[in-house]
């Protein structure tokens, strides 16, 4: 159920309070349900010709079959942990629906704040639907919150739910610990963090005109046509590799982006006005060695490895490093802190993979994915299973 | 190079000038590497529009007060634009305007057409802002006799300032916003079954297309209601924007927006390379006007195609295009903050 601004602190405030109810066991009826809400979201992405909508049923289905895989494995028994409040980030529009599906699916009763910045509307006809799917007694086990007392609210919440799930910028995250204490088993934190991709360049010059084609494709689509805005997105592109060609090979990988870049449609020009100005913001505070193309309106730098740890975070998110390393040695000496994935050459070369998680150490990131694999979907979110921590397991 | 050399030696000596005066404008052309540009290729240096509201972009030692402060149209101060005209460029703009409308329209400056502004009357700014959309009825009120506002404060046809215009004998310049016009003037006189001689009249319309769009009233049919509403009027629509106040670009007779001798228009795809006449693209739009801030070079989030040069049916020179509209504004997914 939604409770909008309109209602009144109390009845809010009951409502929440009220939701502390038993969690479910996990079993296959919610997975019936999601099947149908992932169509429902699905038919009205497609009437409504609107591609977040897509984006979250595709999530969904996803989030089902990888459910039955993990279920059908397992022998015990399991309940949610119990009331599940999320504080999503607010400049993604669904962001809430993608915390809240899979503790829906673990069997939790869940509090979902909204953010102001979100649209009422919008989200509101989305909690209608799941609404009509869930039907009434799931409906009030599941509340979605977006009031002009949503500090009262958060703190009722934060007081009343077992498990709290936050995400947003280290900052946010302190300032939510700070601002709305939590009696949680579990208050778990998905802050913004950085990617890392490494491009073999021996690898890379053996690939066929098709092949590079198809890894520049995959890689616009882990970098969101070049916006770096997920945490997931490959923040420094490391070039490995000795070789005379070096510097040729990857101007040859940027020519072929931005002549996708161009060609892609009008209405993704949006992403590329947005990074220019970004890039234009930061560069009027202070002027930077020349960048070797412009794509998307995004700086391209190629820098010496030496040189990433003064990288800044502002940098970071306005402008694309590709990293020259002839070594890997020189990759795990400059590796920055907090990596959350990192993508290699597609098809992914295990043996690398093995060897360079056992240099880093406990620098290891969470993920090694091949790259146009980075927005996937996994269970395993920042190195914690959704399931499994969202759950209890009864022993028998 | 598409448009005449005279045109882009007069904007290389305007990227250099701001070069020289403007210490984030020199930044952003080193940071990017441009500087090589500013000679070579000055049509390929270009800031974003975007720039103006969160940075204070100066191109002139003047004291801040002498110089008049533009906010372009939006609800929170941080989502406008901030403009600083400083005296000379706002007598270069005010020549613009009156060349650019004397070219294009019929009408005769010398006797000053009686000069109608179809809003509510605007209250000038405590601060000495001046918000765009009264930057524009003052500007354009120079080029006629008198202002008349044809609504009230509450939004409502203004009787008597009506029967005014109903009653004209001489020229009339009639200004007005796209959606205001339609909405509450031309709606308003045609359900009131009320005519207007439109014989003397040049309908000069602008900005707030947005709003119109989403109304679904295209240029079209907005010409089609005026006519019926006012037959006979010269009803024409402009391109322009806060920050490249003077330089707007008029309709043709034959529909098309045109460029002229103090601007231009480039069509870039998503990775800023030029496109083609005939091809739909993100919309860069050139003044040689502004002298005090950077604004001569702007990549736009507006969507255009620019259909050729100095030969559009219509006769007049100048490239000649349409604006499509606005890019969306959609969220780009990714980790940030919960507020």
């Amino acid at each position: 159920m939604f409770i909008k601004s309109s209602i009144d602190l109390n009845e809010a405030a009951e409502y929440l309070q009220s939701n502390c109810l038993k969690s479910s066991r996990v079993n296959l009826e919610r997975i019936d349900k999601l099947v149908k809400l992932s169509n429902s979201i699905k038919d009205l992405a497609v009437y409504q010709k609107d591609s977040d909508l897509l984006a979250l049923s595709v999530f969904s289905f996803e989030l089902v079959e990888q459910f039955h895989t993990w279920f059908k494995e397992k022998s015990q028994i399991y309940f949610g942990k119990g009331t599940t409040f999320h504080i999503p980030s607010g400049n993604i529009p669904l962001m809430p629906f993608y915390s809240w599906l899979p503790s829906y699916l673990a069997g939790n009763p869940n509090i979902v704040r909204i953010s102001r910045r979100l649209d009422d509307t919008y989200i509101g006809r989305l909690v209608d639907l799941i609404d009509k799917v869930i039907g009434p007694i799931d409906g009030k086990m599941n509340i979605f919150y977006s009031s002009k007392y949503s500090e009262q609210l958060t703190l009722i919440a934060s007081k009343v739910c077992k498990v709290r799930i936050v995400w947003g910028s280290y900052s946010t995250i302190s300032t939510i610990r700070s601002k709305y204490p939590t009696e949680a088993v579990i208050d778990l934190c998905f802050p913004t963090r950085h990617s890392v991709s490494i491009i073999d360049v021996g690898n890379y010059s053996e690939l066929d005109n098709t092949g590079r084609n198809l890894l520049c494709r995959r890689y616009i689509d882990d970098t969101i046509q070049f916006t770096f805005k997920a945490c997931s997105s490959p923040h420094y592109t490391y070039w490995l590799g000795r070789k005379s060609e070096k510097y040729l090979l990857v101007l040859d990988f940027l020519e072929r982006i931005s002549g996708m870049i161009a060609r892609s449609e009008t209405e993704m020009g949006v992403m590329s006005t947005n990074n220019f100005l970004d890039n234009q913001s930061n560069l009027l505070q202070r002027t930077k060695c020349k960048p070797i193309q412009l794509i998307a309106g995004k700086s391209i730098y190629y820098i010496s490895s030496k040189e990433v740890p003064s990288i800044s975070k502002e940098q970071m998110d306005c402008h694309v490093y590709f990293i020259n390393a002839d070594y890997e040695e020189e990759i795990v000496n400059t590796w920055p802190s907090d990596i959350q994935t990192l993508s290699l050459i597609n098809p992914m070369d295990y043996d690398f993979a093995v060897k360079i998680s056992n240099k880093l150490g406990s620098k290891t990131p969470d993920r090694i994915i091949p790259i146009g694999h980075a927005l996937k979907f996994s269970l395993l979110w920042d190195g914690q299973h959704f399931l499994e921590t969202l759950t209890r397991q009864v022993f028998i | 190079m598409d448009t005449s050399n005279y045109f882009y030696d007069e904007l290389k000596s305007l990227h250099q000038w701001h070069y020289e005066k403007c210490e984030g404008f020199r930044n952003i052309i080193d940071g990017l590497g441009w500087s090589p540009l500013i000679d070579s290729q000055p049509e390929n240096i270009f800031i974003h529009t975007g720039l103006f509201k969160t940075n204070k972009l100066i191109s002139t030692n003047k004291d801040e007060r002498e110089m008049i402060l533009f906010l372009s149209s939006g609800t929170s101060s941080s989502s406008r634009s901030h403009v600083y005209a400083d005296r000379y460029t706002r007598i270069d703009q005010q020549r613009a305007l009156k060349k650019i409308v004397l070219d294009d329209l019929d009408l005769n400056l010398l006797s000053r057409p009686n000069y109608y502004v179809i809003d509510r009357p605007y209250p000038e700014s405590n601060s000495g802002a001046l918000d765009a959309r009264y930057a524009a009825i003052r500007g354009f009120s120079s080029l006629g006799r008198g202002i008349r506002f044809v609504l009230d404060e509450n939004g409502d046809l203004n009787e008597e300032v009506l029967e005014e215009l109903r009653c004209e004998t001489k020229q009339v310049l009639a200004f007005g916003f796209t959606y205001t016009v339609y909405l509450d003037f031309l709606k308003k006189l045609l359900d009131l079954g009320i005519k207007l001689n439109g014989k003397n009249m040049v309908l000069l319309h602008g900005g707030g297309w947005k709003k119109l769009a989403s109304y679904g009233i295209p240029n079209k049919e907005f010409n089609k209601i005026a006519s019926s509403v006012i037959p006979n009027v010269v009803c024409r629509n402009y391109y322009g924007m806060i920050e490249q106040t003077g330089s707007i670009s008029i309709e043709c007779n034959k529909g098309y927006l045109h460029t002229n001798q103090y601007n231009s228009l480039i069509i870039r795809d998503n990775n800023f390379n030029k496109k083609n006449f005939g091809d739909e693209g993100i919309v860069q739009s050139i003044s040689l006007l502004p002298k005090s801030y950077p604004g001569q070079s702007l990549l736009t989030e507006d969507i255009g195609i620019c259909y050729g040069e100095d030969d559009c049916i219509c006769g007049k020179p100048g490239k000649y295009f349409h604006i499509l509209g606005r890019l969306k504004k959609t969220i780009v997914r990714g980790c940030s903050d919960v507020y």
